[in-house]
This record gives structure tokens, C-alpha cells and sequence, in this order.
């Protein structure tokens, strides 16, 4: 019996203490123990309506009673959808944003528990509370399996998918809760989640309903579905750690080399992706899988300009003593530290190296991407590096005292938006005068994608662009660079 | 020996210069006051010590080592207690103990004696099942303390902890720093209740506009800025007499009346105290009450700060 003690002692040591701390919390909240009442309630009533409504008991209709057991399903499986698909990411992103905006979250910091700790620990308990939900629900999902019109691997698939889902969703939402601690823009954010889980709850319930008319069992076995299930499954795992890592990134101390394990992890994904599309290109019957990765390469490569262009400006001391003395390790490792010249030396890297295989590939007839798709991939590339600079230009000299580097991000998306409405806003505006607007305006991204005939203009107005703000970010790039120096470590131990 | 060596440290946020080459140290056993007018720089300093923020430069060295370079080793013997309380839902006082020892990787039996160990000393152990939100501001700044006592620290840094807490909960406080202090612990004070630090503190740091004003035992810095004695006469006769008699008397200086009494500063030793009662007795005034004027840290600290804003 000591032993046994000791045993559950042990485990409880290695419990994660921001799980313990939540779980605690949760069970003692009157909102969450009343959300899981109704919840029960509701359960409760659909059953109670399908039944009532379905008439087996007074007219035994046979054909009714045939689909009874999948109507059911499918409404307890909207209820716990929605509930836990809307409700779980946004309870796990409000706490973490409330507590990231408060000051309490400065006696966490302070403990020896890090960052990837915290983010796992808030993860694991919203899945906690997600198995809670999904207990509630089983019973009633079981009984329906009793009453026919649907079959076991059916209900299981849907149910797993559902949940790693919510697990993403949830995942996606403490990443918006970490981005920022200001109390305004955490609103911001709050409001953009709530859209952005709505518009993923909308997403995908059609197609697990579809899923489940259409029955899985019988597709369990055959090669086509598992392949399918890794097409959809691979991107959001790949969003999941991304996100995961994103949120670490957020919540380390800024005098850390926080980007690191991002900067790390895209470039080990990207060569992944690349090797996955030149195998299914040449051996697979996948055609489309050079278009899946020059579409995913282009898409990540943008976004990430966004958060580089944030980035700070000054090495601190902690991040001064792990660079390296010599050269060419300084000069290897440059790309993967935190800093915005850093950061711009890994997506021109990042952008070379997608623009160049590309080019060497079809050149070998490996991938036979169109010339349209190239210009655009490049375009796409181009532009975003080109408004990128001109944001972080603006920044330096005009913003300086307006708007914080953080922020940089923000102005290169007001200049996209800007810069490809503005053809548009201009007819708008035009439209009782007899002046007409080309919309073939360079700066325009809407152009790019429509327009087949501008796209040689667009590039090569992009790579004007772009070199122009490389020209005129020189200076400032070299004073970076030469910042970028080891700390001296000499002054470690002084005599007590 | 436990002590800290504050070296050098600077930092700015944009064009304010918040510290401006802080150096200060202070030992094992000793509490010391850090005091300053708003913004002089205090908490950004505690927040360094307590690794929340980094300097531009400069360091912190607690026993010889580095705690800009080692930030996760100082977290292990730096316990801080922050100017803002407790506010956390849903979770009891010894909940809330049990997360931060958790946090602090705590284990096992270990993990349950120290906790208790810290509920007994700072007289929790009646609210133990009491949600923290539902806390009084002085029971929140006792749950606040064990807290940052749960895992043992050899040094703690405490921002404005006597701030809005009622006349019993600061002697309270009072005492469970000096039971801290005499168990060998190094302690920091920032505080704006000077008469507070007066009675406990072994030495003092004023620090305004991000630069260190004055910093040493109590005992030096008074020695340091009062060179001359002061004492405080009432008298049965006119005030306005005596005054002229003190301020024709050689050696007197800074004679003012102040209410029935009057102030007057005198160069030289006790003796020299002793011989003025003398004289001014000699010369027939009957002098009801003759003391020493002791000036406190409130009276230093506005002698030193000139009480510039940043």
C-alpha cells in the first residue's frame, strides 16, 4: 500500500503544475460545472426530441427507425461541436490573455518553470476539460449505435477528428492570446479569434457530417482514405507545432533568442516539404504536389516577413554570449537569431532558395510548374519583401516616435492593403468624373492573381521594388550586422 | 556567505535613462531599504534582480555569480514579492502555495513540509480553504510572502509591501522580516513608508532619477549627513527670549520655534549639549523639557532627493 502511495506521489510530482493549477480551478468554477450541467441537460432533450419526434413508438415506421440512431448522432455531435469547437479555444485564450495582460503573470516567470512548460500545461488542461465535454456526450453517442443507421468506425473517426480539431482550434487561440500583452490589442485579438473559430467551426462541420452520411467503415481499409486523411492531417499538424512554437516564442523572455526554434523548425519543414514534393512529383501519381509546396513555401514566407519586421534591433546580453567568436560560425548562424536583420537574412534565404529550386527544378523537368505559376511565386515573394522594407523604412525614420518596432508588422499590412485597394478605391471615387483608373497599378497583390498579360510587369516592378529597399536599408543593415558581436563573458564570477 | 553585488547597471526604455550605473550591495542577514521617489528607478532595478528584465548593461551578482548569465539558477534563490497582489479565481490558499512549489519543481514530502512550513510562519493555517480573491489586502500580502518563501530563496525583494496594508498587518510584516532577517536571509525593501524601514532596516539605498543618491548601514549614512546634533527646549518663559538667548550663544545654529517648542542645532559633542542646559539655566529660564531631536530616515531622504520626476 506504501508502495503504491509512493507510486501515485510520483506520477502527481511529474504532473505538469499549470495542469494541476487549472484543473483545480476549473472543477471549483461555477461557470465551467454549470456549462457542463446544461450541457448534460441539452444531451438530455435531444434525445428526449428525436425520440418524440420520430413516431417509432406509435407507428413503428421502420424506414424512420432505420436512420433514427444517425439523426440522433448527428445532433448530439452538433451540440458537442459547437460547444467544444467555439467554447474550449475561447476559455483557454481569454485565460491566457487576461493573465499575459495582468501583472500576476510575473510570478510565473519568475519560478524555474519555462516558457514550453506553460504553453503545454495551458494546451493539455483545455484538453482535459475537452475529455470532460466529450464524457458528457459519449453515453448519448453510444446509445445511439443501439438504435441503428450508423456504424462504430463512423461515430469513432468523426469523434477523433472533431477532437483534434478543437485541439488545433485551441492551440490556434493560445497563440492570439500570447501575440500581444496590451489590454487593447488583446481585444483586438479576442474579436479575431471569435471570427476566425466561427469560420473554422463552419469549415469543417459540413464535411464531418458528410463524413458520416457518406458511412467511413467500409473505407477504413482502402489506401485512398488513409491517404486523404494524411493529405488534410500533415498541414494542420504542421500549423499545430507551428503555432505551439509560436506561442513558446511569444511568452520567452525578449532578451532570449526566442526565434530560434520557429526559424528552426520552418527551414526543417521546408526541406521536408521539398523532398516530399520532388518524391511525389517523380514517383507519385500526385500531380498536384509541386503546386501544394510552392503554394505552402510562398504563403509561410510571407506571413513570417510580417513577424520578422517586428522584430527587435538590439542583441541582449544573454543572446550576446551564445554567438559564436569565430567568423563563420557567426556568419552561419546569423539568420537563425533574433533581430530584424537576422530575420531578413533567413527569409532571403528562405526566398532565394524557394525561387531557385523552383527555377533548377524545371529546368531538370522535375516539376513542371507553368511560367504563370514561377512569375507568381516569385511576384508574391517579391512583393511581400518589397513592402516589408518599405514598412520597416517608414518605421525607422517617419513612425519612429509614432509607432513602436512591434508593430512594424502592422504598417506592412496596412501598405498591402493599401497599395492593392487603392486602383479600386480610385474608380470608386471616380465613377461620376470622366477620369479613368488603370487597374493594372503595380503595387496592386488582387492584379497579381488576376491578371495573366501583367504579370512579366509585376515582377519585374516588384525586383525593382525590392532591390530599391535593399539599396536604401544598406547602411542600416551593416550597422546590424556589426552589432552582432559575442558578449564578453569575462566578468562571469566575481570573488564574493 | 550569501550577499548580493548590484554592479553598473543601466537601462533605458527609449530616451528615459531608468537606471544610470547602479551599484549598491548588501549581505546575508540584512535587510535594506530602497527608497526613491516615484520613478526613481526602484522597481525596474527589482525586476532585474528578480530576472524579469535585463540591463543594457551592468550585472547582478548574488554570491559571485552572474544573474544576467544565469538567470535560471538565480530564480532558484531570489524570492520577490511584487507590488501588486494575488488575484487569481477559483483556487484556495493552499492551492495556490502548491502551484508555486510545484512551479519551483518541488517534489513529494519535500514539497508538502515546506509548504506548511511557510502556512505556520506567515499564520495562514486558519484560511487555508479560503479562496484567494476573497482575501483581505493584508491577507493577500501574507499569502503574497509565502509565496515568495515557498521554495526557500536566500535573497528576497520586496516591492512597496507595506503599501495600503492597516497598522497591525504592518507590524506584522514587520516582524516576519526580522524572524527572515535572523534566519540569514538578504533582504530588499522598497518602500515609501520610511518610518517603516527605520525601525527595521540595517542599511539603506536612495537611488533617484536612475542614479544612486546614498547607500550604506543606517548608521553610516545618518553619521554622513548628520554632522551636527539637534535638540528640541521648552521653556516656561517666552519662547521668543530664549530663541534670541540660543542664537547669541556661539556654536548654535538653525534656531526656529517650532509650536511650544523651540529647535536649535549645536556643533561639537554631548558634553556640549550637556553644558548649553547648564548655561541656559544659569541664565534663569525654566526649562520644562530638554531632549534630543534623533533625525530619521524621512528627514534624510528629503535632505538627499531633490525630489525630481522622470
Amino acid at each position: 500500500m506504501k508502495r503504491f502511495s509512493m507510486f501515485i506521489t510520483r506520477v502527481c510530482d511529474r504532473i505538469n503544475p499549470i495542469v494541476v493549477k487549472e484543473t483545480r480551478q476549473a472543477v471549483q468554477s461555477r461557470v465551467l460545472i454549470g456549462l457542463l450541467m446544461i450541457f448534460l441537460i441539452i444531451n438530455m432533450i435531444i434525445v428526449a426530441i428525436t425520440i418524440g419526434s420520430s413516431n417509432i413508438l406509435t407507428n413503428h415506421d421502420l424506414g424512420r427507425a432505420f436512420k433514427l440512431g444517425r439523426n440522433m448522432f448527428v445532433a448530439l455531435y452538433t451540440a458537442l461541436c459547437f460547444l467544444s469547437m467555439i467554447f474550449i479555444p475561447l476559455y483557454a485564450g481569454n485565460k491566457m490573455s487576461k493573465e499575459r495582460s495582468g501583472e500576476n503573470i510575473d510570478l510565473l516567470y519568475i519560478t524555474t518553470i519555462g516558457p514550453w512548460k506553460i504553453i503545454r500545461g495551458k494546451l493539455i488542461s483545455s484538453i482535459v476539460f475537452l475529455v470532460l465535454l466529450y464524457s458528457i456526450s459519449m453515453p448519448f453517442m453510444t446509445f445511439t449505435y443501439l438504435l441503428r443507421g450508423i456504424d462504430l468506425p463512423s461515430m469513432f473517426v468523426v469523434s477523433l477528428i472533431s477532437f483534434f480539431m478543437v485541439i488545433v482550434a485551441t492551440q490556434l487561440t493560445l497563440f492570439m492570446a500570447t501575440v500581444s500583452s496590451s489590454k487593447a490589442f488583446s481585444s483586438i485579438m479576442r474579436m479575431g479569434t471569435l471570427i476566425l473559430l466561427f469560420i473554422f467551426f463552419s469549415g469543417f462541420f459540413p464535411m464531418y457530417i458528410q463524413m458520416l452520411y457518406k458511412g467511413i467503415g467500409s473505407r477504413l481499409g482502402t489506401a485512398d482514405f488513409w491517404s486523404e486523411t494524411l493529405v488534410v492531417t500533415l498541414p494542420f499538424l504542421f500549423i499545430f507545432i507551428l503555432l505551439h512554437i509560436g506561442s513558446v516564442a511569444s511568452i520567452s523572455p525578449s532578451a532570449s533568442n526566442r526565434m530560434l526554434p520557429i526559424r528552426i523548425y520552418l527551414a526543417v519543414c521546408w526541406i521536408i516539404g521539398t523532398a516530399f514534393a520532388i518524391l511525389l512529383s517523380v514517383y507519385g501519381s500526385m500531380s498536384d504536389a509541386e503546386e501544394i509546396w510552392a503554394v505552402l513555401s510562398v504563403l509561410v514566407g510571407c506571413i513570417y516577413m510580417l513577424f520578422v519586421v517586428s522584430e527587435t534591433e538590439t542583441f541582449s546580453m544573454r543572446i550576446r554570449k551564445t554567438i559564436p567568436r569565430g567568423l563563420l560560425g557567426r556568419f552561419l548562424v546569423f539568420p537563425f537569431y533574433t533581430g530584424t536583420v537576422n530575420g531578413i537574412a533567413w527569409c532571403g534565404v528562405y526566398i532565394a532558395a524557394t525561387i531557385g529550386l523552383n527555377v533548377i527544378l524545371e529546368a531538370f523537368n522535375v516539376f513542371s510548374l507553368s511560367d504563370r505559376e514561377l512569375s507568381l511565386i516569385a511576384c508574391f515573394l517579391l512583393y511581400t519583401g518589397a513592402y516589408s522594407l518599405t514598412s520597416l523604412l517608414l518605421q525607422r525614420t517617419l513612425l519612429k516616435n509614432l509607432v513602436p518596432r512591434k508593430l512594424t508588422g502592422l504598417i506592412t499590412i496596412i501598405l498591402v492593403v493599401a497599395g492593392s485597394t487603392l486602383p479600386y478605391t480610385l474608380t470608386i471615387m471616380t465613377l461620376f468624373t470622366d477620369i479613368s483608373v488603370d487597374w493594372t497599378w503595380p503595387f496592386n497583390l488582387i492584379d497579381l492573381l488576376d491578371s495573366k498579360k501583367n504579370a512579366d510587369k509585376h515582377l519585374a516592378f516588384s525586383a525593382i521594388w525590392l532591390f530599391i529597399m535593399v539599396t536604401v536599408n544598406i547602411p542600416w543593415f551593416f550597422k546590424q550586422i556589426k552589432q552582432f558581436k559575442p558578449g564578453n563573458n569575462s566578468t562571469n564570477i566575481i570573488s564574493a | 556567505m550569501m550577499n548580493v553585488v548590484i554592479k553598473n547597471l543601466n537601462r533605458r526604455f527609449g530616451k528615459t535613462i531608468a537606471l544610470d550605473n547602479v551599484s549598491f550591495e548588501f549581505d546575508k542577514g540584512q535587510i535594506f531599504g530602497f527608497v526613491g521617489p516615484n520613478g526613481a528607478g526602484k522597481t525596474t532595478t527589482l525586476r532585474i534582480m528578480a530576472t524579469l528584465d535585463e540591463p543594457d548593461s551592468g550585472d547582478i551578482f548574488l554570491s559571485g555569480k552572474s544573474l544576467t548569465q544565469y538567470p535560471e539558477n538565480a530564480r532558484e534563490r531570489i524570492g520577490f514579492v511584487p507590488d501588486n497582489l494575488p488575484e487569481d479565481t477559483d483556487i484556495s490558499v493552499h492551492e495556490f502555495l502548491d502551484f508555486f512549489a510545484r512551479a519551483y519543481n518541488l517534489k513529494g514530502q519535500d514539497r508538502i513540509s515546506r509548504i506548511e512550513g511557510v502556512e505556520e510562519f506567515t499564520g495562514l493555517t486558519g484560511i487555508l480553504d479560503k479562496k484567494i480573491n476573497a482575501l483581505s489586502k493584508g491577507m493577500k500580502q501574507r499569502v503574497s510572502l509565502a509565496r515568495a518563501l515557498v521554495h526557500g530563496p536566500d535573497v528576497l525583494l520586496m516591492d512597496e509591501p507595506a503599501a495600503g496594508l492597516d497598522p497591525r498587518a504592518r507590524i506584522e510584516l514587520r516582524e516576519l522580516l526580522k524572524v527572515l532577517s535572523s534566519q540569514g536571509k538578504a533582504i530588499l525593501i522598497s518602500s515609501h513608508i520610511l518610518t517603516e524601514l527605520t525601525e527595521i532596516c540595517d542599511g539603506v539605498v536612495i537611488i533617484e532619477q536612475g542614479k544612486i543618491l546614498e547607500t550604506g548601514t543606517i548608521h553610516n549614512v545618518m553619521n554622513r549627513h548628520v554632522p551636527k546634533q539637534a535638540f528640541i527646549i521648552r521653556s516656561l518663559d517666552s519662547n521668543e527670549e530664549l530663541r534670541k538667548a540660543l542664537m547669541i550663544t556661539p556654536g548654535i545654529s538653525n534656531v526656529r520655534i517650532a509650536g511650544d517648542e523651540i529647535y536649535a542645532e549645536i556643533e561639537g559633542d554631548d558634553s556640549r549639549g550637556a553644558s548649553l542646559l547648564a548655561d541656559l539655566i544659569n541664565k534663569g529660564f525654566r526649562i520644562l523639557e530638554y531632549r534630543r531631536h534623533t533625525q530619521d530616515l524621512e528627514d534624510i531622504f528629503m535632505q538627499i532627493t531633490e525630489g525630481k520626476l522622470q
